[in-house]
């Protein structure tokens, strides 16, 4: 018997989503503020609307709710104020994004604006490089605050600790606390974040100032931009040529260092910046990273050498490296042109691009994709099954893995990462589905839709302005189902339907 | 008679090859046709945007032209006759420009880029003039005063709460 | 937080992330190096 929904549930689902809303409104200060340094005078307007759009809405979801006293959530409170609230951000998100004109429908700067929540990077913008900066900005922004989880970002400033916050928390695709508290833990979050915002960003400043050849202003601005989306590894570029505009190797090699970071565990930064740096080398997920990356990298080169693609070691280094790198840690930023892969690209640098793309990078980091340490764990599973068949039958087989600290392999840590693994893969047959469906060929649908599902933003050309908007939907679906891992919004499906059907 | 009906239709194809190599590659064709084009000389359109990236001698452009833009390597003596680049604020200059194309250029790690021989400024850049439609004032007095209805009605039973 | 000790540990924390994403484009341009020596 399914139980219906209580109104006091409703209530409670509307009191956080309000507080989720709010904090998600203040942040469109920002980019008001970049409009005035750079004079310009609509965009302020534009997210003026959006501001007061959302604090309204936070503040009329608060009112509805009118929780006088402070209620626990459960686990599926917790699961629906997350999903449904991405989803809320989504559409407040896309207003400045569609009063600037540059979105051809409200559809398309929805797409645009959980593109940008779920750190993805695929792009549906019309003439970029004519986007007034503080729009650039809130793109660049949306993936800030994405990356770093609008619940952790609900969870520093409005809403108090207890079991109800953990679960919004787990509920926004991280499971692995930092410090006891989650507070203490968002918090945490926050603060390498701003650090590696304040050290990155000036990185790339220097870089895009000395090396780029910007103007000292727009070396701020891209360099900040940049950052955020690096970091975070979404992928959006201030400019529609991405990286290739800043014809630099020391700029991606900069690149590159943002991506690192943002790609390793908060939990692992934690660790590194308490000393123990030697967590860097006994981690699984980094172990497995790096064969990963490898065997990855290897196939893309043999393919690219023999199809005589790039000529020498830079270029195949600039061209190719560096898109495997981009692809593995779920950014997304290319330095070619998204239509090379499918005309110079051969279909082995493609496979182990989109296998790159599949299994993403760290859990707990700002990455997507199926993470590492389910990869590893079920690696490890694989190997201490044949391990069990070469030793002698009365042997007891047991393995170690190293993940923050010594822990067994144990069959119910093997079967969660099989499961999670499983639903990805599924989920990325569907997106491939759904645009072969639309008319494309197979290798571009399963490139864009784990491109979508993963988060990580690199396209080979389905995604631009005359795809079918049904397509667009199921991106849409893939992009968030992805970033929160699924299980939050099978909750919100199931509420749903519990509401109507329950009794 | 064979002899000069084949002379005819040797200068026809003569003169539309010309025709052809008269018009301005998109940067469609150039990157869907990259091979055919690599090492060619081609006549390329477009509006420069972004900076103009200073490196020594030579400065790096990046030409739109609607679809894609291309990144231009360009001699520093052409680069006086670029006034204006593009952005939010400015239309920037529309160029013309020849110059020998790279699918993968050896020189500059493997870009696609064009490196250019001469370029001529077709159309000077222009100011865009913001345009704030009265629609959008309307619609932010609108939902600022729905704003100030919904604190109020907060105060209220926030107040009502307490008591 | 309370437990992070002092500036110089984040300090060298991160330099250290970044000798390390540093490595992982050397070993990756010595993989690409390994494929031209082998496939041209």
């Amino acid at each position: 018997m399914i139980l219906k929904p209580q109104t006091l549930d409703i209530r409670i689902i509307l009191h956080f989503l309000g507080k989720i809303v709010l904090g998600f409104g203040v942040m469109m200060v920002l980019p008001v503020v970049v409009s005035i340094m750079f004079g310009e005078i609509v965009p302020v307007v534009d997210f003026a609307i959006g501001f007061v759009a959302s604090i309204s809405t936070g503040t009329l979801c608060i009112l509805l709710a009118r929780l006088d006293k402070h209620m626990e959530m459960s686990w599926m409170h917790g699961m629906v104020v997350v999903s449904f609230g991405w989803l809320v951000c989504m559409f407040l998100g896309a207003i400045p994004l569609y009063l600037s004109g540059h979105w051809q429908s409200f559809l398309d700067a929805c797409f645009e604006s959980m593109s940008g929540l779920a750190t993805t990077g695929l792009t549906l913008v019309q003439d970029l490089d004519h986007l007034s900066h503080g729009a650039n900005f809130w793109r660049h922004l949306m993936m800030f605050l994405g990356g770093q989880g609008i619940v952790v970002v609900a969870l520093s400033f409005l809403v108090k600790g207890g079991s109800g916050a953990f679960r919004m928390y787990v509920g926004e695709g991280r499971d692995e606390k930092i410090l006891p508290n989650v507070v203490e833990t968002a918090k945490f979050i926050w603060l390498v974040s701003l650090v590696y915002f304040g050290l990155g960003t000036l990185l790339l400043v220097l870089c895009g100032y000395f090396s780029v050849g910007l103007s000292l202003r727009e070396a701020i601005f891209h360099g900040a931009c940049i950052f955020m989306a690096a970091f975070d590894t979404g992928g959006f570029s201030p400019q529609s040529q991405s990286i290739i505009y800043y014809q630099s190797w020391l700029f991606e090699f900069c690149t590159i260092i943002v991506m690192v970071w943002g790609a390793i565990n908060f939990n692992l930064h934690y660790a590194i910046w308490n000393g123990k740096r030697r967590e860097l080398w006994k981690d699984v997920e980094i172990r497995t990273f790096m064969i990963t990356l490898s065997l990855m990298t290897l196939l893309a080169a043999i393919a690219l050498v023999k199809g005589h693609v790039y000529g020498d070691l830079a270029s195949l280094g600039r061209r190719g490296l560096y898109q495997i790198i981009s692809a593995h840690t779920t950014t997304g930023f290319s330095t070619i042109y998204s239509q090379q892969f499918m005309l110079e690209w051969k279909s082995l640098a493609l496979l182990a691009i989109i296998l790159a793309m599949g299994m993403g990078a760290s859990i707990c980091s700002t990455t997507g994709g199926i993470k590492m340490l389910r990869i590893g764990l079920i690696g490890k599973a694989f190997r201490e099954d044949i391990k069990r068949f070469l030793m002698p039958d009365s042997s007891v087989v047991s393995t170690k893995f190293h993940h923050l600290k010594d822990m067994f392999l144990d069959d119910k840590l093997v079967r969660s990462a099989a499961l999670m693994t499983i639903v990805y893969v599924l989920v990325y047959l569907f997106g491939t589905a759904a645009a072969c469906f639309a008319g494309y060929p197979l290798l571009e649908s399963l490139f864009e839709s784990t491109s979508a599902a993963g988060n990580v933003g690199l396209s080979c050309g389905i995604t631009q302005v005359g795809m079918p908007a049904f397509l667009k939907g199921v991106y849409i679906l893939q992009m968030w189902a992805g970033r929160l891992e699924f299980i939050s919004i099978l909750v919100l499906g199931g509420f749903i339907v519990s509401y109507i059907r329950g009794k | 008679m064979k002899q000069r009906l084949s002379f005819c239709l040797a200068v026809v194809v003569v003169f539309l090859a010309l025709g052809r190599w008269c018009e301005a590659a998109s940067s469609q064709e150039l990157i869907a046709e990259a091979k055919l084009f690599d090492g060619a000389r081609v006549m390329y359109d477009g509006e420069v945007i972004g900076e103009v990236l200073a490196r020594g001698d030579h400065a790096w452009i990046n030409v739109y032209d609607g679809n894609n833009a291309v990144s231009v390597w360009v001699p520093a003596a052409l680069l006086e006759k670029i006034r204006h680049t593009g952005g939010y604020k400015y239309a920037g200059d529309r160029v013309r420009l020849h110059g020998i194309f790279h699918r993968s250029c050896p020189e500059h790690g493997g870009t696609l880029d064009i490196h250019a021989q001469d370029l001529l400024v077709v159309e000077p850049g222009q100011p865009v003039i913001e345009d704030l439609s009265s629609e959008k004032i309307l619609i932010l007095v609108v939902l600022l005063g729905v704003l100030i209805c919904l604190l109020m009605g907060r105060i209220f039973w926030m107040r009502r709460a307490h008591k | 937080m309370n437990q992070i000790r002092n500036v110089a540990n984040i300090i060298v924390g991160i330099c250290f992330e970044m000798v390390f994403a540093a490595a992982i484009v050397l070993w990756g341009l010595v993989i690409c190096l390994a494929a031209f020596l082998i496939y041209r």
